[in-house]
């Protein structure tokens, strides 16, 4: 597998680099960030050991276009901590390795190579093809299908030692926009992630322990599933969708979403779902006896100005009913683009709660320095079986230096307090440069 | 070096350098230093009440005039800052701007003002555009059919979209600093309601089918994958490097399209230790970014300690497990009832038993002799892969010697549907 990825590349570039003009958008980044942890809760009249890290990012993207037509993309990271290795050095992982085709015959978008895949029910990044076929005289007829191996869970191009038949993602979707205002999909998907076998101890008939060799079916996902959008008078939004499990027969998931804009300033927004879980059969979690839960959501927006920017004050509240119990969410707040705060509260079987936050940007020298701000604060405790509250908080200031477009530095420091650490104090510094460049 | 000098280091240099750059930039001279990108405020500014004018007028056969010909600095002009409205001058060449008795064909009584320049935080050239032949009406769509430029669509300046047609990332760029000097507010006013995120899936252009054609002016492919794709910090959180150093949410820098490729995430600091809540109170759902089989285990893998293992609280409590038939399971039978994806959020390890097998076992076949699974007649008219294959879940727990694809019929794992063969 891996040679022909290889030798597949090899050829497509070789072919695109002779014939069409070529530009290169690449952006990369290096990041730096240092931490002391305790890795130990010291006995009482003990001091604390402490552990000092500084791991180092790197993260690359790039696309490399000929005409308009054809992309040869890519986005790489690996990290690696310079004080306390981690082991196994400065490993890469490619998130994505794919040669995109745009807009072929005016009707064909084409993607061969490691891509991420999302078209509907299925979901998942594959080493395979995608395709998009778009038909009609606007286009409002849309076939996606795509197939794969599913990409190892380390994204490197190690990982190709299952058989294709246990670990693949195939699928396809439709999407119809003929009607005003109004989409529709339709998408099916199958998905199957091979599993490890193992050797682990059983009790035989007797209860006496013997060595047993578990070698499990492929994870199995069959779905369908079918959405619409529809908006009405131009501002009001209703979102709908379906999902139903072929494996275990029966709809698994339904939800309905609707945005009522009131007049240009406030939008009132309800939502409901059903959800029974979603497992993949073969697991054992599968066989459990389990219950179905329902949401709903509510809430308000309303914008308006101030201080000359677009502001956003809302109240939420999310619910979730339980069998024999529930979960109540609440939250007030504001929003801009360059500055925050809300209050949030979470009451019920998720827990209890009372939080804040805020942030706050600001350039404070036009187009080269901007400063970035954030608090947040919590009181909480996660369920009714722990009555004491615990406190976090979070705080963090930082800088951006753009001395020209196309390089950035941020700097940041970082403190919090919580239930393991009193104060932790951390410090981020990246470096961020971008280049687009057209070669002829 | 100290973790605590590096600290001291980076602190007195970042204060330094602030202090530096305000200093430099009180003298005016930050422009001259770097010389790559200027801004000014915007404003919105009509010129309707200083002048009489038609721009449908002015640029109609009959007249016959082009826009050069009174924005003259247009085609030579580098910088947005650069007031490239006519001055009075400009006019004389038709115009006989010294008749006195004529003002009032263009000027309003005794309004006798400049105008006033449109300002914008970005970085445009003019004499670049029009190097690259461009005709003024493609980025000033409609101007010739209106008498000022604030009665076209959007004051008569092009929108992201008509800049998007060249500045798609292939043509030329379309990374957020290549044109916008301010980072810090260009959210558009869509993305500030507090729903987005669920409101995002709605947004399509019913007009071209697309519903992604606006997302891409400013997101790449892989800003949707950040979100629709397993983490990409999966199998990281090790002991080692326990928290990811991610910027908290909201920050200006999420909006910079490099920013892509920056260690940014959605969660607060602290999240891992109340990302508990919003796990339970599904508000959001995990899955979406996370995969659950193996990212969640990263951290909560069975055994994991204080530190690196993060076992749930109530996993501690005495009654969490009752042990025995008929005891009901206690504490986590209701929870894992309630919402078995949390469960297999941590407990399905790849390569390993899942924690439930510890109890969740039948060795004997003998029914109502091990902890209660399955619901009553649990696929009992099902012919399940268990008939055919040894990797069947099934016989992760039945283990009794009839417990596979060719078991007896009758007894054991094959006996709790299919009778004695007669």
């Amino acid at each position: 597998m891996r040679k022909l990825i290889l030798v597949t590349f090899i050829l497509v570039f070789a072919f695109l680099t002779t014939g069409f003009s070529q530009s290169l958008n690449l952006r990369l980044n290096s990041s730096f960030y240092t931490w002391k942890r305790l890795d130990e809760v010291p006995a009482v009249g003990t001091s604390a050991t402490y552990t000092t890290h500084l791991t180092g990012y790197q993260n690359l993207a790039f696309d490399l276009n000929f005409g308009n037509k054809w992309t040869l993309g890519t986005s790489v990271q690996t990290d690696e901590d310079v004080i306390n290795k981690n082991g196994r050095g400065f490993s890469y992982r490619f998130y994505d390795v794919y040669l995109k085709g745009s807009n072929l015959f005016n009707a064909l978008d084409l993607k061969l190579g490691r891509q991420y895949v999302s078209g509907g029910s299925g979901r998942g990044t594959i080493d395979g093809l995608q395709f998009k076929l778009k038909l009609g005289e606007r286009k409002e007829y849309q076939f996606v299908g795509y197939g794969g191996y599913l990409t190892p869970l380390a994204y490197d191009f190690q990982g190709y030692n299952k058989k294709l038949s246990e670990n693949y993602l195939a699928g396809g979707q439709f999407l119809y926009y003929g009607i005003k205002d109004l989409s529709v999909g339709l998408s099916y998907a199958n998905k199957n992630r091979a599993m490890e076998p193992y050797w682990t101890t059983r009790a035989d008939s007797l209860f006496n322990p013997i060595d047993y060799y578990v070698q499990p079916e492929s994870q199995a996902n069959q779905s369908a599933e079918m959405d619409l959008t529809y908006r009405l008078m131009k501002k009001h939004n209703m979102y709908g969708k379906l999902y139903y499990d072929f494996n275990t027969k029966k709809i698994y998931k339904g939800e309905v979403n609707a945005i009522f804009a009131l007049n240009d300033k406030i939008k009132l927004s309800v939502g409901y779902d059903y959800k029974e879980p979603q497992l993949s059969v073969n697991t054992v979690f599968w066989v459990f006896n389990y219950q179905k839960y329902q949401e709903v959501q509510s809430g308000i927006d309303y914008t308006t100005k101030l201080f000359g920017t677009d502001v956003n004050i809302y109240g939420r509240f999310g619910g979730v009913i339980y069998d024999k119990t529930n979960s109540l969410k609440f939250q007030l707040g504001l929003s801009s683009s360059a500055y925050g705060l809300g209050i949030t509260k979470y009451t019920g079987y998720a827990g209890e709660s009372e939080g804040a936050f805020a942030y706050f940007n600001h350039e404070l020298v036009k187009s080269l320095l901007t400063l970035t701000s954030s608090l947040n604060y919590s009181r909480y405790n996660l369920g009714n079986y722990s009555s004491d509250k615990v406190e976090v908080f979070g705080g963090a200031l930082g800088l951006t230096w753009r001395p020209i477009s196309r390089f950035s530095i941020d700097a940041q420091g970082q403190l919090m307090s919580n239930e393991i650490y009193k104060t932790d104090a951390r410090f981020l510094l990246g470096f961020n440069y971008w280049l687009f460049s057209k070669f002829n | 070096m100290s973790l605590k000098k590096f600290y001291i280091v980076f602190l007195s240099s970042a204060i330094l350098f602030v202090s530096l750059t305000a200093y430099v930039s009180k003298n005016k001279s930050l422009t001259n230093i770097f010389g790559k990108s200027e801004t000014v405020s915007v404003s919105a500014v009509s010129n309707k009440d200083v002048i009489k004018f038609n721009h449908q007028f002015h640029l109609s056969k009959d007249v016959g005039a082009a826009c050069k010909d009174c924005h003259k600095g247009a085609l030579e002009s580098s910088k947005v800052s650069d007031n490239l409205n006519p001055k009075m001058a400009d006019c004389s060449s038709c115009h006989d701007v010294k008749d006195e008795k004529n003002c009032k064909q263009c000027h309003y009584d005794g309004v006798y003002k400049s105008f006033t320049p449109v300002k914008r935080e970005i970085l445009f050239s003019h004499k670049k555009h029009v190097g690259q032949k461009m005709e003024c009406t493609q980025c000033h769509t409609g101007i010739e059919k209106v008498k000022f430029s604030s009665d076209a669509v959007n004051g008569g300046f092009p929108n992201m979209e008509n800049c998007y047609t060249c500045h798609d990332g292939k043509k030329q760029a379309n990374d957020c600093q290549a044109c916008h000097t301010n980072l810090t507010n260009l959210k558009p006013k869509d993305h500030l309601n507090s729903n987005y995120l669920n409101e995002h899936k709605m947004i399509y252009d019913a007009a071209t089918g697309n519903n992604l054609s606006n997302c891409m002016m400013c997101h790449s492919e892989n800003f949707c994958e950040n979100c629709h794709q397993p983490a990409k910090y999966k199998g990281e959180n090790r002991k080692g490097n326990f928290y990811a150093p991610y910027y908290t949410k909201d920050f200006a820098t999420r909006t910079d399209r490099a920013g892509l490729q920056k260690l940014t995430a959605v969660h607060d600091l602290n999240y891992q230790f109340t990302h508990g809540m919003d796990a339970r109170q599904k508000s959001f759902e995990c899955k979406t970014c996370h995969d659950p089989v193996d990212f969640c285990a990263s951290c909560h893998q069975n055994g994991g300690n204080l530190q690196t293992g993060m076992m749930p609280k109530n996993h501690s409590l005495p009654n969490f497990k009752t042990f025995g038939v008929n005891t009901g399971g206690g504490l986590h039978a209701d929870l894992a009832k309630r919402d078995i994806e949390s469960c297999e959020s941590c407990h399905s390890v790849n390569g390993a038993d899942p924690a439930c097998v510890k109890c969740h076992f039948d060795n004997d076949g003998i029914k109502g002799t091990n902890p209660k699974t399955h619901e009553s007649g649990f696929m009992k008219d099902t012919k399940g892969s268990w008939h055919n294959t040894k990797g069947a879940v099934c016989y992760t727990c039945h283990t009794d010697p009839s417990a596979r694809p060719d078991g007896i019929a009758g007894i054991g794992f094959c006996g709790y549907c299919h009778g004695i063969k007669k």
